[in-house]
């Protein structure tokens, strides 16, 4: 459906010039929901601006639907409105000067050959009805909550039946309580229409819940791309895991040929399957869920270190305990709310399953297992 | 110390349980702000009525032997030339100049705030100095250069062309007028119009990009319907500052038999022969200042709109910039002619007449150079004189107009003063009150009540002072900008009211209030219109003494005090730009 290759853009900044994608690659399929994620200023809004025909792309080629949209090496450069897409805005970018109704109808009105009025109302009114603001229609539009105006955005990116839907940060502009149940129906909806989908995000949970496929990125590089779940069990490097949140990433250094590595901050020592150089630096990633805090010693586990409780943090369905391992090592571990644990109790931490976990410092996996 | 248990105060009730509280100082703050509002504005207003209604016309109203009388009203009413000339020329003058004057401003803001145009920075500074140049600094050059006979450019037009003169351009007709008056109007609709394209969000027209609407469309249907409230605004200004203009139809209209009302009242008090007719001025001040206050009020409906719209938020985006391609000559022709006739060749002429009389720029000419012309004017106690009255008029007027602005803001933003709107709308209607109006009503009252003032520098300071309704706005924008809490957060560690207004508000409002003394700083150094219909020979100011070395036809002194004065406010540009016009602008 869309394709992106080699894509490449830089902006001018005082002396010199500013490279913000730097020669991505990617494929939407049809019917897909497909989440560029990243910190801010990775390049992920550049891209789907790029795509969007919003900026400019210096090289490589974008195809829509199977037509070349960009491509300035052969001088093609589709305007925006030329593209077969909608577009929600970070704002959502809800015109002042009309109402709900009016706004949805833009895209249907601004088409040529003109469309006959009566396919103009149906359409809108069912798109409407769709995000539910049918009721809403003729309510101007700076009376609108956020949460509407992101329904009439919504609304108006699909009424024109785009081949594409681009999202850029399309929940950021909530408050959290609101977030969450947008999330929620905002996947349904791309669902319910079944519109090939792109969105921008910085946020792990929104490309969790909306997207078929992530890519990461990070310094205008796609660094890591797969499903959810590929992603979160198979992080390609410290950072992509940091940035899926909640894990520990702590550095190691290798024991000579033993398999046995000295972590940093502790005069602990783990064990893996693989061996190192010698005093080779290692990042390590523990998800929670490899972690276990126990209270006593259990001895069949191979990896399972000593240290005490720092501090409890009772989050409700669980509790963010921080198990202090030595001076400069301290994980977080969450707990059940039911293990009753006090500060400066001896505990142990077990670790399971440590393959996939330990990268040498060019951040590749030890371990490699293309996704 | 035991704690009184009181119902959770919120909002106006908690200012009003710690303004019973404060100290003395505190309730004496709005009672200042009234008594300056009154003095300044609603005392003169009130005696240009009383005046309009005594008689006869050539008596002070508290003169004895003047009485009630409608006389004045019916003359003027019934006087067939305000109908044959004083309306139409006023209508012709104003209507003209507003449509030019938007169509110029609207196209230099677009190019340089929307456009990938060259220089935009350059060509910003450009359009801006005629803003800080007095207009009879203005209107001499442009005498210099367009008057029918000797004017540079008809010289040059009829060199080209093998043309016989006069002619063929008339600065002393009305187009000529239209002209001048809207070369000096577009720099300040201009700087409106550009803080109101920078504060429309991007993404408004990107959607409609997005919706698969072309660039004109986008153009005709999201961008103008969006800025159309806050493009507005400076025209329904221009058109009330237009109605108010003095100087150049005094220096322009006045050879060309143009009447306009603004001239018109300096006319019934300094008529050719007779005395002067305060009557019959304050009688055909009132229907114009019917006119200003309606316009005031289309304004105000505007900027409401404006508000609801939120595309004013104050909030700069960051544009795109459109690609002009071959519409870039255009571009740079049309602002390269305004630059011409409104910087370069007025700057060009001035220095020229100044150093070698008024000639034609020919090499022959050049040889009579001489400095004689800069000697004589520095040589001359009044030029000192004038220039030292300048200074403190424009800096006392700046001090009194941010103080007193800043504690109607006060009072309007923070406090729960019963009288507050009626002091919001007495500062919001200075902006409506023609300076001619405001000069008249002041020499009124002022002849009427001998306290020593008339004739003084101090009665142009408390005259120029009535533009309050700037500075109140900036000082109470600024206050809205510091959240009541950090006020609170202040008592809470323990200072008084006093304390913290002088620790945390003023140095937060700071910023705002200074943008505000530049601002009414530079309009003092221009101002012309009060100074001359107060005038008297001590407290002369430099566009006034400008205005009368020309009259009394002496190109050369006034081409060199013209000079001295641009070379003066060129620093005020950078000022400006510092601090009047927050430009990011990142490319």
């Amino acid at each position: 459906m869309l394709t992106v290759s080699k894509l490449v853009k830089s902006f001018a900044v005082p002396g010199g010039r500013n490279t913000v994608i730097d020669h991505i690659d990617f494929e939407v399929r049809e019917g897909e929901c497909y989440a560029l994620l990243g910190p801010s200023g990775c390049g992920k809004t550049t891209t789907l601006r790029c795509v969007a025909g919003l900026e400019r792309a210096d090289s490589g080629v974008i195809t829509i639907g199977g037509e070349v949209v960009s491509d300035p090496a052969r001088d093609i450069h589709v305007p925006v409105h030329q593209r077969p897409i909608g577009m929600v805005f970070q704002s959502y970018a809800i015109w002042p000067h009309l109402d709900v109704y009016e706004n949805v109808a833009y895209p249907l009105r601004v088409q040529r050959p003109r469309l006959p009025k009566a396919e103009i109302d149906e359409r809108v009114m069912s798109v409407l009805k769709l995000v539910g603001m049918d009721s809403l229609a003729r309510r101007e539009a700076t009376r609108l909550s956020g949460g509407q105006q992101q329904r009439v955005a919504l609304a108006r990116a699909v009424v024109r039946n785009p081949a594409l839907l681009l999202l850029d940060e399309p929940l950021s502009n909530l408050d959290a309580r609101l977030r969450d149940t947008m999330r929620k129906e905002l996947g349904d909806l791309i669902a319910r229409i079944g519109i090939t989908a792109m969105f921008v995000t910085h946020d792990q949970a929104e490309a969790f819940s909306l997207a078929h496929r992530i890519a990461v990125m990070n310094r205008g590089l796609i660094i890591q791309e797969g499903t959810p779940r590929q992603i979160y069990m198979r992080p390609s490097s410290p950072f992509v895991a940091f940035f899926m949140g909640s894990a520990n990433v702590i550095t190691g250094r290798a024991d000579g040929g033993t398999g046995q590595i000295r972590l940093e901050g502790s005069t602990h020592r783990i064990t893996v399957n693989t061996t190192f150089e010698p005093d080779e630096t290692l990042s390590i990633v523990l998800r929670p869920e490899q972690l276990k805090v126990t209270r006593d010693q259990r001895t069949a586990a191979s990896n399972v270190l000593s240290g005490k409780v720092d501090r409890l943090t009772f989050q409700g369905g669980h509790i963010e305990c921080d198990v202090r391992l030595g001076d400069g090592l301290t994980l977080r571990v969450p707990i059940p709310a039911g293990l009753e644990l006090e500060k400066d109790m001896p505990v142990w931490v077990e670790i399971e399953s440590l393959d996939s976990s330990i990268f040498r410092n060019d951040e590749n996996p030890i371990n490699k297992e293309r996704s | 110390m035991a704690f009184v248990a009181t119902p959770a105060p919120s909002g106006a009730g908690r200012f009003r349980a710690r303004l019973a509280k404060a100290d003395i100082g505190l309730a004496i703050i709005p009672v200042v702000g009234a008594v300056a509002a009154l003095v300044l504005i609603a005392v003169p207003v009130a005696m240009l009525f009383y005046a309009a209604f005594h008689g006869p016309s050539d008596y002070l109203p508290f003169e004895a032997g003047a009485k009630w009388t409608t006389d004045n009203i019916v003359q003027v009413f019934n006087d067939r030339v305000l109908y044959t000339r004083i309306l139409p020329d006023t209508m012709v003058f104003v209507l003209g100049t507003v449509l030019l004057t938007t169509s110029l401003a609207f196209t230099f803001a677009w190019l340089v705030e929307r456009t990938d145009i060259k220089g935009s920075d350059v060509w910003f500074s450009l359009v801006l100095f005629p803003l800080l140049v007095p207009i009879p600094v203005l209107a001499i050059a442009w005498i210099f250069l367009m008057g029918p006979n000797a004017g540079w450019i008809n010289l040059a037009i009829r060199g080209v062309f093998g043309f016989d003169g006069p002619g063929p351009i008339n600065i002393f007709s009305m187009a000529g007028l239209i002209l001048c008056q809207s070369l000096a109007s577009t720099p300040f609709v201009f700087l409106l119009m550009t803080s109101t394209l920078r504060s429309m969000n991007p993404q408004l027209e990107e959607a409609s990009g997005a919706s698969g609407a072309s660039p004109l469309t986008t153009f005709r249907r999201v961008t103008l319907p969006v800025l159309i409230p806050g493009l507005l605004a400076p025209v329904i200004l221009v058109t009330l500052i237009t109605l108010e203009q003095f100087e150049l139809p005094l220096i322009i209209g006045l050879p060309a038999r143009i009447n306009v009302f603004a001239y018109r009242i300096y006319n019934e008090l300094n008529p050719a022969s007779g005395l002067p007719n305060y009557g019959g001025a304050a009688a055909i001040s009132l229907p114009f200042l019917l006119l200003g206050m309606i316009a005031l009020m289309f304004y105000n409906w505007t900027i409401r709109r404006g508000d609801k719209f939120a595309v004013v938020t104050g909030k700069a985006y960051r544009q795109r910039h459109l690609t002009l391609g071959r519409w870039r000559f255009a571009a740079y022709g049309l602002l390269g002619f305004y630059a011409a006739l409104a910087v370069v060749l007025p700057a060009a002429v001035l220095i020229w007449t100044s150093l070698l009389g008024y000639s034609a720029p020919t090499f022959a000419n050049m040889k009579n150079v001489s400095l004689a012309a800069y000697y004589d004017v520095i040589g001359n106690a009044i030029f000192w004189r004038a220039l030292r009255n300048s200074l403190v008029v424009a800096f006392l007027t700046a001090v009194i107009t941010t103080t007193v602005g800043a504690i109607l803001g006060w009072i309007i933003a923070r406090s729960t003063f019963w009288g507050r709107g009626l002091l919001d709308f007495i500062s919001f209607m200075s902006t409506g009150i023609p300076a001619v109006i405001v000069a008249l009503a002041v020499m009124i009252l002022y002849l009427s009540f001998p306290v020593g003032l008339y004739g003084t520098i101090w009665i142009l300071i408390i005259a120029k002072s009535y533009r309050i309704a700037a500075t109140t706005r900036i000082a109470r924008a600024g206050l809205l900008q510091i959240h009541p809490e950090l006020e609170e957060a202040s008592a809470a560690s323990g200072a008084k009211w006093l304390p913290t207004q002088w620790r945390i508000v003023i140095p937060l409002l700071l910023p705002a209030l200074m943008s505000g003394f530049i601002l009414i700083f530079i309009i003092g150094m221009r101002e012309f219109t009060i100074p001359l219909i107060l005038f008297s020979p001590e407290n002369v100011v430099l566009p006034v003494l400008l205005w009368q070395l020309f009259q009394n036809g002496q190109p050369a002194p006034s081409a060199a005090l013209a000079t001295f004065i641009m070379l003066m406010v060129l620093p005020m540009i950078f000022l400006a730009r510092r601090f009047l016009i927050p430009r990011g602008r990142t490319e």
